[in-house]
């Protein structure tokens, strides 16, 4: 499973992204987004979870699942995600931020 | 996020009969009810005239109060400090207090407003948003602050909780303000100008609270922000845009400083945080051009035009020639203020004195709603 993890706006409207092939992370923390994209149907989400104004400095996301079956892609920024996916965002917004040094 | 209440369903006949014979409270609320309906049709001078008979009703003081998110998502969160409250143990807690004061103080003292809404709005801050966030926004209704990368270990951290920096309060702040004024469409130019307008009376707070001239302003936005595992002084320089930061982790600051290096993007809205550049330079050179204290002529012709002139779309060479217009009925045609306004636009290639496009606000209810939601 692969998943395709994009930031963009903030403060600094900078735009990050960054993949994830599970198989490549250490096991409890590919398990554990795995339990995250289970818990809230990701393949049956909505794929645009943004309001039509945009909010001022908050960040928007795009995520993308790629597993044997299936490929889906959402949009959400900090203002419009629904409380269950907030937990994979903020797991994947913690994995990429610490591989930002292991990258440079 | 709160729901934004259709003023527009209460006719205007009623609201003013409240506001005639209801009890006190009675009439804050319709008063209060009449001014946002006349900004949702675009009729400023009515707003104008309701809210200097709000300012009969309701008094000139802030209304601070902050809350914690402990970490999650859930906003405002836990209650920790009211208006009038003593300090805390919690720098980002008394950060957001003071600093939102400090923004309400430089509109208040200077420009003569009320608040975010120039009707005693109160002034709502969350800290420790979720964990690890680096970041901070305004939802419209109530300012958001995170933490930073207090998650990682400290050689990872690449910056600082978002309330350290006083222009960061005062920026978000403002983007309350142009809500409630201009109400720049957040996309390409117009949101670029959304932004500018926030990192000038960002800066203009910090400037305020530490009594600078314009010459000695470092006119750095956000710094403070950055941590020393950083190559950089800031988010973004008015001063300089382009040279904030170069680092390898974050990339080099990609802020234009003339219209010949626009970035025409899809990304951040439009590229909204990366032109700004522009009109924070023209800013910089007309406050400096001007000399003093920049809230004290350049910030009031900025003030002046996003309050009374811009409109949601305009652009930057609409904005430019405002600025120019407003500096000449505020200090005279061909005054040395209105001079420095068309310096500072020309100096990232826009002549001040060539109108731009912005087009008129609509009126009637309906229309007004749906462009307030960004249906049209």
């Amino acid at each position: 499973m692969n998943i395709i993890y994009e930031r963009s706006g903030g403060f600094m409207g900078t735009t990050t992204s960054y993949t994830f092939n599970l198989e490549d992370l250490p096991h409890e923390e590919a398990e554990k987004l795995i339990a995250l994209i289970d818990q809230v149907n990701f393949h049956s989400l909505p794929e645009n979870l943004e309001m039509p104004q945009n909010i001022p400095d908050q960040f928007s996301y795009t995520i993308t699942v790629e597993s044997r079956e299936w490929t889906h892609t959402i949009r959400t920024s900090d203002a419009t995600a629904p409380q269950e996916i907030q937990p994979l965002v903020e797991t994947l917004n913690s994995l990429s931020r610490s591989q930002r040094k292991s990258d440079a | 996020m709160k729901r934004i209440p259709i003023y527009c369903i209460i006719p205007p006949h009623m609201l003013k009969q409240i506001a005639t014979n209801g009890t006190e409270a009675q009439k804050k609320v319709a008063v209060r009810n009449m001014v946002a309906s006349s900004r949702m049709r675009g009729q400023r001078q009515d707003a104008r005239e309701l809210l200097a008979l709000s300012r009969t009703l309701i008094s000139d003081i802030k209304k601070r109060t902050v809350y914690n998110a402990q970490q999650g998502n859930s906003l405002p969160g836990i209650l920790v400090r009211q208006e009038g409250d003593q300090p805390v143990q919690d720098q980002a807690v008394n950060e957001a207090y003071d600093y939102s004061g400090s923004t309400y103080d430089l509109f208040k003292t200077i420009y003569n407003r009320n608040s975010i809404d120039d009707n005693g709005m109160k002034l709502d801050s969350t800290v420790h948003y979720q964990k690890g966030y680096d970041n901070a926004f305004w939802n419209g209704n109530q300012m958001v602050y995170g933490d930073g990368d207090e998650d990682l270990p400290p050689d990872q951290q690449l910056f600082n909780r978002f309330t350290k920096a006083i222009d960061v309060v005062g920026h978000e702040l403002t983007h309350g303000v142009t809500q409630f004024e201009a109400n720049l469409t957040y996309f390409q130019q117009s949101g670029a100008l959304n932004e500018s307008f926030s990192d000038v009376f960002g800066s203009l707070v910090k400037q305020y609270q530490l009594q600078q001239m314009a010459v000695d302003a470092d006119w750095i936005i956000g710094e403070g922000l950055l941590t020393e595992n950083v190559a950089g002084k800031g988010i973004r320089s008015m001063k300089a845009p382009g040279t904030a930061y170069n680092d390898p982790i974050l990339g080099k600051d990609p802020q234009p400083d003339h219209m010949d290096k626009y970035v025409n993007t899809s990304s951040d809205n439009g590229g909204v945080h990366i032109n700004s550049g522009i009109p924070n330079y023209a800013f910089y050179v007309t406050a400096t051009e001007i000399g003093g204290h920049s809230w004290e002529k350049a910030g009031l012709i900025w003030y002046r035009t996003l309050k009374d002139k811009l409109k949601y779309d305009s652009n930057f060479q609409h904005c430019a020639f405002l600025t120019w217009q407003t500096a000449g009925e505020q200090f005279g045609t061909g005054s040395l203020e209105q001079q420095a306004a068309r310096k500072g636009w020309s100096a990232v290639g826009i002549d001040a004195t060539q109108g731009g496009s912005g087009t008129p606000s609509p009126s009637g209810c309906l229309p007004s709603l749906l462009q307030k939601l960004g249906l049209t």
